[in-house]
């Protein structure tokens, strides 16, 4: 307060700084002593593996965690968040990791949910609000109906609603965790663009994000979370890609570079695997596609391409019009996941929490949960066989577990997916269909994740096909890669042939 | 667009009138008359103020199975203040009223501060509040109220309409505003429709997840001083022994509502009232006895929900699955049937 203002060269506090935090969870130590600020008029970037705290940081400046140590001062007063509303007043926006909406709901009214008067309908919007909404869409880079219901809007649309809501009314104090990772290119070109307005217009940005491309782009400052700590802040001069990587990997890990076995097989052997002209309006527009034993097949497309509605399809959850489907020479119905399984087609879905794994069962009984499961004896389970079985599983697939019985949902994203991967194979399967398998896992899980498929490709002559929106995941990985554009395969290419501009320019529509 | 949003009232609209023809085809000159609608407004009165507080607590995401008990003990409270505590009839009703809401808030409390299944909340309150109805008389039930109670509750007309549909209609006129026009009401849609959206929206979840179980209690309440108006005899658990906490639910089920939360409509509450009503008083006049009546009530509720989830399309599967499971089904049905024609 002895500074006069004219002529202050003394900085202003951070717009929020959190000091010293530790946060708990039962078994975990989630935060350990974290201290990370940002000011106005900056983006900071908040990077790290998966499990390194980066969304219990958040939630705790969201108010939705209550730390167990430490202090949050905004603009250099100290305060106490005691709810998520509470840290609202407090001029804190927040978006979620978390794609979250009220389904029931059109969308205009989730956008301006909290924000209502006493009075308020809850049907259609007023004139006012309309215009509101549509300003609030507009800034965010979407282009549809506010009128229409939530539970309609694919998983795209609600984030971009979600960003239009937090940029409705933004706080000085704007945190975004991994709001990039389901939209488009292009949507999130958008969104970058808006956040460097945001930031010169003076608010206080903080970005999580797993593109790092993206945050070196953008961010002013990056700080980096391992294990719950902060092993360095940086100016963005101060570092590139490669030192960001070695910085969240932990030291202890060695990251296999590529798996190093024997080739892809011809591909002119017979397809094990032959999908012909499946339609299904509007996702799927006559797709077809044949993957022959052993091979890897990539499938390349943005939201909305019908990527992941190909693999559904083939693998019985979704219904399709026309089209024909024929695993190892028998001819599969349409929309029977049972007559699928049988003739040996196995889906590990992108949902990995809610359809990959069991998270409230342990890792043990989640691996022996396949009908052919080997573990089983006349239907009776039989411990003994069934902790063979996983530890089976988990030495060969590197699943990192407490042991066999710790929880499957307590593992961190890259070992559930060994899970569900280790599950699929205990199916037995001919033909294994991965939907987004190295989605919202870290840089070295991804690469762990990429050998593992590969190598059991190869050994077990397994024809897989991999459905994903992340395309440098797929080179290296496909034998061959299509690209898909609106519900139809647009380009094939072999795996030498593919760049990630080559992809990107056949999957945007 | 009016016909797609309004299916499931114009399904029951539809229902209501086949059961109407039916039963006054079956029973011209004692249901078909003025007098048997005018008695059918009386009971559905009631349980129609009972269900539209229930729908609160549907729609936040829960239930209230304490409805029912909390009826017959509000009333007792009313009854012990009026004739114990010789308070006067209107402070004795506002008591017995603020009590239920008491009971709602409480519930409330349980459920969304601390956290307790809303099933194990409600059924261990209605527990609690039987076993505490018990003390202000005793096991005698009280009875002899002043007429002006029996009238204006339960038995009286007010001008063209039985007292008891026209209270149900007023609630109904309030609690329509309340959900159409108020931040509250959008608000309790919200919740249930996802909890967590409305904590990151900054909405205070819990303040209005207790206004809906406690506006749930005052409802039922209300019911409760209807109830014992017009039998005129109170004790706690008349409106348990009635069934009054599963009819609300199945009848905010049958016109709509979600197990789960985030959708109903309070059309859709006063048809499937209206539906339940006909149904039981048709069945009555016919002579069907108190058992199968659960039966085919038991029926309906459980029909009205599968009915809604294959219009909904949630049960694709179901056509596969069904020659076989039909044809095993029928084929256990015709050997448990003796053969007519044999005899």
């Amino acid at each position: 307060m002895s500074v006069s203002a004219a002529g202050s060269t003394v900085a202003a506090p951070a717009a929020a700084r959190l000091d010293g935090i530790s946060k708990s969870f039962p078994g975990v130590q989630a935060l350990d002593d974290v201290t990370f600020d940002v000011y106005r008029g900056e983006i900071h970037a908040l990077l790290g593996e998966n499990g390194a705290g980066k969304s219990t940081l958040i939630k705790v400046l969201d108010g939705f965690y209550r730390p167990d140590a430490g202090s949050i001062a905004l603009d250099g007063v100290d305060v106490q968040l005691h709810s998520v509303r509470d840290a609202r007043r407090r001029g804190i926006t927040v978006v979620p990791q978390e794609i979250l909406a009220v389904p029931e709901l059109s969308i205009g009214r989730n956008i301006l949910l909290g924000f209502e008067g006493q009075l308020t309908r809850r049907g259609g919007l007023t004139s006012s609000e309309q215009k509101l909404v549509a300003q609030a869409l507009g800034r965010s880079g979407a282009s549809f109906d506010p009128r229409r219901r939530a539970g309609s809007m694919s998983v795209p649309e609600l984030r971009l609603a979600q960003i239009a809501r937090a940029l409705l009314h933004p706080g000085d104090v704007i945190a975004l965790d991994e709001p990039t990772a389901v939209l488009s290119e292009s949507d999130a070109e958008h969104l970058l663009e808006r956040l460097v307005a945001l930031r010169d217009q003076g608010k206080a940005i903080i970005y999580v994000s797993h593109r790092l491309s993206e945050v070196l782009r953008i961010a002013q400052r990056i700080t980096v979370l391992r294990d719950g700590r902060n092993v360095g802040t940086f100016a963005r001069e101060e570092v590139d890609k490669d030192r960001i990587v070695a910085l969240m990997a932990k030291p202890d890990r060695r990251v296999d570079v590529g798996y190093e076995g024997e080739g892809p097989p011809s591909p002119s052997g017979a397809p094990v695997l032959v999908a012909e002209d499946i339609t299904a309006p509007p996702n799927l527009l006559g797709a077809t596609l044949r993957a022959a034993a052993g091979r890897i097949v990539g499938i390349a497309g943005v939201q909305g391409s019908g990527h992941g509605h190909l693999l559904r399809a083939i693998a019985g959850l979704d219904a399709y019009e026309s089209g024909r489907v024929t695993i190892a020479g028998k001819q599969v119905p349409p929309g029977s996941i049972r007559a699928a399984y049988q003739a040996g087609a196995v889906l590990v879905p992108a949902d990995r929490r809610r359809a990959a794994i069991v998270p409230l069962m342990s890792v043990r009984s989640n691996l022996v949960l396949p009908v052919r499961s080997a573990a089983r004896r006349l239907g009776l389970r039989l411990k003994r066989s069934e902790r063979a079985t996983a530890r089976r599983y988990i030495e060969t697939f590197g699943v990192r577990t407490p042991s066999t019985e710790a929880l499957a949902g307590g593992l961190s994203g890259g070992n559930q997916q060994k899970v569900a991967l280790a599950r699929a194979f205990e199916s037995t399967p001919k033909v294994i269909l991965l939907e987004e398998p190295t989605q919202g896992i870290d840089i070295n899980a991804k690469a762990e994740i990429r050998n593992l498929i590969r190598r059991l490709a190869r050994q077990e002559g397994v024809a897989t096909v991999v459905a994903t929106s992340e395309f440098e995941e797929l080179l290296g990985l496909a034998d061959e890669i299509h690209v898909m554009c609106l519900g139809r395969l647009v380009a094939t290419m072999s795996a030498e042939e593919a760049t990630y501009a080559r992809i990107l320019n056949h999957a945007l529509p | 667009m009016l016909a797609s949003t309004y299916a499931t009232e114009l399904q029951l609209l539809l229902g209501i009138a086949v059961l109407y023809a039916i039963f006054s085809a079956l029973n011209p000159s004692v249901f078909a008359t003025q007098q048997n609608a005018a008695n059918m407004a009386r009971i559905g009165g009631i349980l129609l103020v009972v269900a539209v507080g229930q729908m609160f607590a549907l729609v936040v995401g829960g239930f209230d199975l304490s409805v029912a008990v909390n009826m017959g003990f509000s009333a007792t409270m009313m009854a012990y203040f009026l004739q114990i505590k010789s308070v006067p009839l209107e402070w004795a009703i506002v008591i017995g009223i603020a009590i239920g809401a008491g009971v709602g808030l409480v519930n409330g409390f349980l459920i969304s501060v601390l956290r307790i299944n809303p099933l194990i909340t409600t059924l261990g309150m209605a527990t609690a509040l039987l076993g505490l109805g018990f003390y202000p008389n005793g096991s005698k039930p009280f009875f002899g109220f002043p007429q002006s109670f029996a009238l204006n509750f339960g038995v009286g007309n007010w001008g063209p309409f039985p007292v008891t549909i026209a209270i149900g209609g007023i609630v109904v006129a309030f609690v329509w505003l309340f959900f159409a026009r108020l931040k509250a009401g959008l608000y309790i849609y919200a919740i249930g429709g996802s909890r967590d959206m409305c904590r990151h929206a900054g909405v205070p979840v819990i303040r209005y997840e207790i206004l809906a179980y406690t506006l749930c209690g005052l409802l039922a309440a209300v019911g409760g001083l209807m109830l014992g108006a017009r039998i005129g005899v109170v004790n706690t658990d008349i409106g348990y022994n009635s069934g009054y906490d599963l009819d609300s639910i199945a009848t905010a089920v049958i016109g709509g509502a979600l197990i789960g939360g985030g959708v109903g409509r309070i059309s859709g509450v006063v048809l499937g009232v209206a539906l339940l009503t006909v149904l039981r008083t048709g069945l009555d006049i016919q002579g069907v006895s108190d058992f199968p009546q659960k039966m085919v009530t038991g029926g309906v509720l459980v029909g009205a929900v599968l009915f809604a989830q294959f219009r909904a399309g949630q049960l694709r599967a179901l056509p596969r699955a069904l020659p076989t499971s039909t044809a095993a089904a029928l084929a256990a049905l015709r050997s448990l049937v003796p053969d007519r024609r044999a005899t």
